[in-house]
C-alpha cells in the first residue's frame, strides 16, 4: 500500500494528460494489481469528467446588462451633453415624480426653503465622481428615493454654494446666442401619453416646471476625454438635469449644434420608448 | 473576429468589439464565479462585476501576455474579495491547512469500487457542488479552473501566481479531498453502501 503514496499524485496528473509516456506505463502497471488505486482513478475521472460538464448557462440578458452599465458610461451623447456648458443648472429643489413606463422613481428632497431661488451653476466635476453615481442609481434601480436623493441634494448643495459660475466654454457661446432663432419652449402643457412618459408634479409645484425632451441618432462627435456627468437624476431609463428657464434657450441651441434633436413637447419624441441612453430630460421653470 | 482582435478595437473605444468579449467569455467566467461563490445570484454579480472591471482596465492589459489569462484573473481576483465581504471564506478555511501537509491522507484507499451501482448523475453533480463549496479556496480555485473552466496547469499557474508544481499538487489534493467528502456522504459510487457495509461490520464484530 505504501507505493500508493507515491502513484496517488501520478492518478491527478493522469487525467489531466500531462504524464509522459514512461510514468503513464507505470501508473497502469500500479493500477493493474491495485485495486485502490483503480478505484480512485475511477473516482477522479468521473470527478472531472462530471465537472467538465457542469457548465451552466449563463442567465439571459447577462451580457445586454453588461453593455447597458457599460455604454451609460460610455455614451458619446452622454459625453457630449455632460462636457457642454448649458449643464449649467438652477439649484432648483423641488419635488419631482417621474414615471416611466413601470419604473416609478420617487424624487423627494428636503425643500430648500431657498428653492425658488434659481441660481446658474457650472457643475463641478470634483463634486461627485459619476462612476459612483451611476452606480447607485443602478444598484438601487427600480423606485429608489435614497440614491437618486442623494444625488439630487448633492447638487444643491453644490448649487448654493458655487452660485453663479459660467466656464469659458458658455461664455464664449453666449455670443453666439444672439444668431440663434430661439425655439421658444411650449407654453401649453405639455400633453403626455400615459404609457409612453409621464412627466408628474406634486400639485404645489406642477405648472412650475415643464419639460423638454433631447435625443440623438448617435451620429454625434466623440469628445476625446470621458467626462465627468452631471444628472440631477437618472432613471435605468432616462437622465435628467434642472435648468433654469433662462437658459434654456442657449442650451437648446448647443444640443442642436451638437446634432441632437430638440422636442419641447416630450409627447413628439418619436423614440421615446426606445430607451435609454439617448435621452435626457431638462427641466425647467417656468417663468 | 479573433480575440486578439477584439481586444484591440475595444482598447481603442470600440464598445461592440468589447461586446464581442462579453459574449466570448460570459460562459466561462459565470461559471467560474458560480462555482466558487456558490450561489447564481451572487455570481451574476461577480459576473457581471468582471467585465466591468475588465472594460475599465483594458488598457493595462499588456497584448504580448494572454488576455485568457488576464481576465481568468480578474475574475477569480473579484471572487476572493467577494469571499472575503461576505465572509464565507470563514466556513471553509478549516482545511486551508492541508494544503501542502499530509495529514489528512486519504482513507478511501480500502474502499471498493462498485462499478455496477447506477449512480444518479443529477444528484451526483447536485453534491460534487455542495462538496465544491467545502473546499477551502485554495483548492476551489485550482479545481474550478482546472475541471470547470478547462485550462492547463501552465495557465493555472499564471492566473494564480503560482508555480506548476503547486498547481498540480493542488489540483490532486482537491481532487483527493472531494472524492473523500463525496464517499464521506455515500455519494460516489455507491461508496455509501460499502463504506456503511464495512463500518456495521465493525461494529458487529
Amino acid at each position: 500500500m505504501s507505493e500508493c503514496k507515491f502513484f496517488v499524485e501520478m492518478i491527478s496528473e493522469y487525467i489531466d494528460g500531462v504524464l509522459t509516456e514512461e510514468k503513464q506505463a507505470e501508473l497502469m502497471a500500479h493500477i493493474e494489481k491495485c485495486e485502490s488505486c483503480r478505484t480512485r482513478l475511477e473516482m477522479m475521472k468521473l470527478l472531472s469528467s462530471e465537472m467538465s460538464n457542469m457548465e451552466e448557462e449563463v442567465p439571459d440578458g447577462f451580457a445586454e446588462s453588461v453593455m447597458k452599465k457599460i455604454r451609460r458610461e460610455n455614451s458619446p451623447f452622454l459625453r457630449v451633453i455632460s462636457s457642454r456648458s448649458f449643464i449649467a443648472a438652477t439649484a432648483a429643489a423641488a419635488m419631482l415624480t417621474i414615471t416611466v413606463g413601470t419604473i416609478s422613481m420617487n424624487n423627494g428632497t428636503k425643500s430648500d426653503s431657498a428653492a425658488p431661488e434659481t441660481m446658474a451653476v457650472t457643475y463641478d466635476a470634483k463634486l461627485a465622481p459619476t462612476e459612483s453615481m451611476v452606480e447607485e442609481s443602478v444598484e438601487e434601480e427600480a423606485a429608489d428615493d435614497a440614491g437618486i436623493t442623494i444625488m439630487y441634494s448633492t447638487n444643491t448643495s453644490a448649487a448654493v454654494s458655487q452660485g453663479a459660475t459660467l466656464n469659458s466654454a458658455q461664455k464664449s457661446r453666449e455670443e453666439k446666442v444672439d444668431t440663434f432663432n430661439g425655439v421658444t419652449a411650449d407654453a401649453a402643457a405639455p400633453e403626455l401619453k400615459q404609457e409612453a412618459i409621464e412627466l408628474v408634479l406634486p400639485e404645489d409645484i406642477s405648472g412650475l416646471y415643464k419639460a423638454i425632451i433631447v435625443t440623438t441618432d448617435d451620429a454625434l462627435p466623440q469628445p476625446q476625454e470621458l467626462i465627468e456627468m452631471k444628472f440631477d437624476f437618472m432613471t435605468d431609463d432616462y437622465y435628467g438635469i434642472i435648468m433654469d428657464a433662462d437658459m434654456l434657450d442657449d442650451a437648446k441651441t448647443e444640443l442642436k449644434e451638437y446634432g441632437m434633436i430638440v422636442y419641447d413637447n416630450p409627447s413628439d419624441c418619436p423614440n421615446i420608448s426606445e430607451s435609454s441612453e439617448k435621452i435626457l430630460l431638462i427641466y425647467y421653470k417656468v417663468r | 473576429l479573433d480575440i486578439n482582435e477584439c481586444v484591440k478595437h475595444a482598447k481603442n473605444g470600440d464598445i461592440d468589439a468589447f461586446e464581442e468579449i462579453v459574449k466570448t467569455y460570459e460562459k466561462k467566467i459565470y461559471n467560474l464565479a458560480l462555482r466558487y461563490v456558490g450561489n447564481s445570484e451572487d455570481a451574476y454579480d461577480v459576473s457581471q462585476e468582471v467585465f466591468i472591471r475588465v472594460y475599465k482596465s483594458i488598457n493595462s492589459f499588456k497584448e504580448e501576455s494572454s488576455f485568457s489569462t488576464w481576465i481568468y484573473r480578474v475574475a477569480v481576483n473579484i471572487c476572493i474579495d467577494h469571499m472575503r465581504k461576505s465572509k464565507k471564506s470563514n466556513t471553509v478555511s478549516m482545511t486551508r491547512e492541508d494544503d501542502e501537509g499530509n495529514e489528512e491522507q486519504m482513507e478511501i484507499e480500502d474502499t471498493s469500487y462498485s462499478p455496477e451501482k447506477v449512480y444518479d448523475r443529477i444528484e451526483l453533480r447536485e453534491n460534487i457542488k455542495n462538496a465544491l463549496d467545502e473546499l477551502s479556496e485554495d483548492h476551489r480555485q485550482v479545481i474550478i479552473l482546472r475541471d470547470i473552466n478547462g485550462l492547463n496547469y501552465e495557465d493555472i499557474g499564471r492566473i494564480l501566481d503560482l508555480g506548476e508544481g503547486t498547481v498540480k499538487s493542488r489540483i490532486f489534493r482537491a481532487r483527493e479531498k472531494l472524492c473523500r467528502i463525496l464517499s464521506r456522504d455515500g455519494n460516489i459510487f455507491g461508496f455509501a453502501s460499502s463504506k456503511g457495509n464495512r463500518k456495521e461490520a465493525g461494529k458487529n464484530e
